[in-house]
């Protein structure tokens, strides 16, 4: 994910922190779905990542000028994300709730008559994704973290350092180690 | 030629083009050698490029509303605390300590050095002083010193003044008709 925009988004948030409000509301604007794609993978919740990626920007929003242009601002904002993400994910755990089960019917697949050319297809990507969904929520935390913002978010390894506090070689063994991880959990499902 | 374990150990280093040309060459000839690693370095491949394509997931129409509404009642619930709080010394940020402490020793300063009674204001050069006086005589001239006045100076001037009120009265009393006429309405009286 490349940043293509003429104007960086640390000059934005320097924009947002000499009281340019519209500044904030492009980075909420080129931010959104970005985060909103994160949380989700995270949490496989839509509601609850939504309250995660508003809950971000609250955050930025209230501590603007404690951003230093030491990092990238993705770096920051990703950080605030994963963090929020993590809370979730421990007040679930303490809940002792398993947010899968939550799947109604309505969320299955729908037979309705389709005009695509190769539906087939589609219906395997989709199955794949939502079994591989279900292999990565399997993972553990921090496996989950490094394979969503390397091979999802496509963020480059010294981001993902920066964003998971862990020096590089480390990042690259965890990358490492969760994409093997997420074979055996794959395996695991199809097995079933 | 590599284990099994060690093409396990570079399989992302090879996925992600982060490998050395040694190592390269050894993780093909294992790869074209050994047919679980091989499936396995293409699941790792395929459920990657899966990962890429995956649907994207977009935040809802209501959401900038909703943040608006969370950042507005945030902002609100922060004054609300700050007036239901009211005045607090901790509230007081630590560098206006500081900085009524450098004012404070700044107009202290400014006092000893402005009023102090061994301290000399500046004047104005003698020589300008003296010309003036001769140019305009009326002006008092604050450069001559003043001897101090002593007690017996000090009665005498008073005791002039008594004389001299006395006098006063007493040539009104020879001149002035209407005196005498109360001179004599109280001698009447009597």
């Amino acid at each position: 994910m490349k940043n293509s925009y003429k104007i960086s988004d640390e000059e934005l948030i320097r924009r947002f922190q000499a009281g340019d409000e519209a500044a904030f509301e492009e980075i909420v604007h080129r931010y959104k779905n970005r985060l909103m794609n994160f949380a989700y993978r995270f949490v496989l919740d839509r509601e609850e990542s939504e309250d995660i990626v508003q809950d971000t920007f609250l955050k930025v929003y209230q501590n603007r000028y404690a951003y230093k242009e030491i990092a990238k601002f993705s770096t920051w904002i990703y950080t605030i994300t994963a963090n929020l993400a993590k809370t979730i994910l421990r007040k679930r755990r303490n809940r002792k709730l398993f947010y899968f089960s939550r799947l109604g019917p309505e969320d299955k697949d729908m037979d309705f008559p389709s005009k695509d050319q190769e539906p087939q297809k589609k219906i395997e990507g989709k199955f794949n994704e939502q079994t591989i969904q279900k292999a990565i929520l399997k993972l553990p935390e921090h496996f989950r973290t490094a394979i969503i913002l390397r091979d999802i978010q496509e963020l480059s390894y010294e981001e993902i350092s920066n964003i998971i506090n862990a020096p590089l070689g480390t990042v690259k063994s965890r990358i490492n180690r969760a994409r093997l991880r997420l074979q055996e959990e794959l395996i695991d499902l199809r097995g079933v | 030629m590599i284990s099994c374990y060690q093409f396990k150990t570079i399989i992302s280093q090879y996925i992600d083009q982060d490998i050395s040309f040694q190592k390269r060459k050894s993780f093909e000839e294992h790869m074209d050698s050994c047919s679980g690693c091989k499936a396995l370095y293409r699941s790792i491949v395929n459920t990657k490029s899966c990962m890429n394509s995956f649907q994207e997931i977009t935040v809802s129409d209501n959401f900038l509303v909703n943040l608006q509404n969370k950042i507005f009642a945030e902002r609100n619930a922060r004054i609300e605390a700050s007036i239901s709080k009211g005045f607090s010394l901790n509230r007081i940020p630590p560098f206006a300590y500081g900085f009524a402490a450098v004012l404070i020793a700044v107009i202290i300063g400014f006092y000893l050095v402005e009023f102090h009674p061994g301290s000399q204001s500046p004047q104005i050069p003698p020589q300008i002083v003296q010309e003036k006086i001769q140019t305009n005589p009326s002006l008092p001239n604050h450069n001559r010193p003043i001897a101090p006045r002593t007690s017996q100076q000090q009665l005498a001037t008073s005791e002039s003044i008594i004389d001299s009120l006395i006098d006063s009265d007493t040539q009104n009393a020879q001149t002035n008709p209407d005196f005498q006429n109360k001179i004599k309405t109280v001698n009447k009286e009597y």
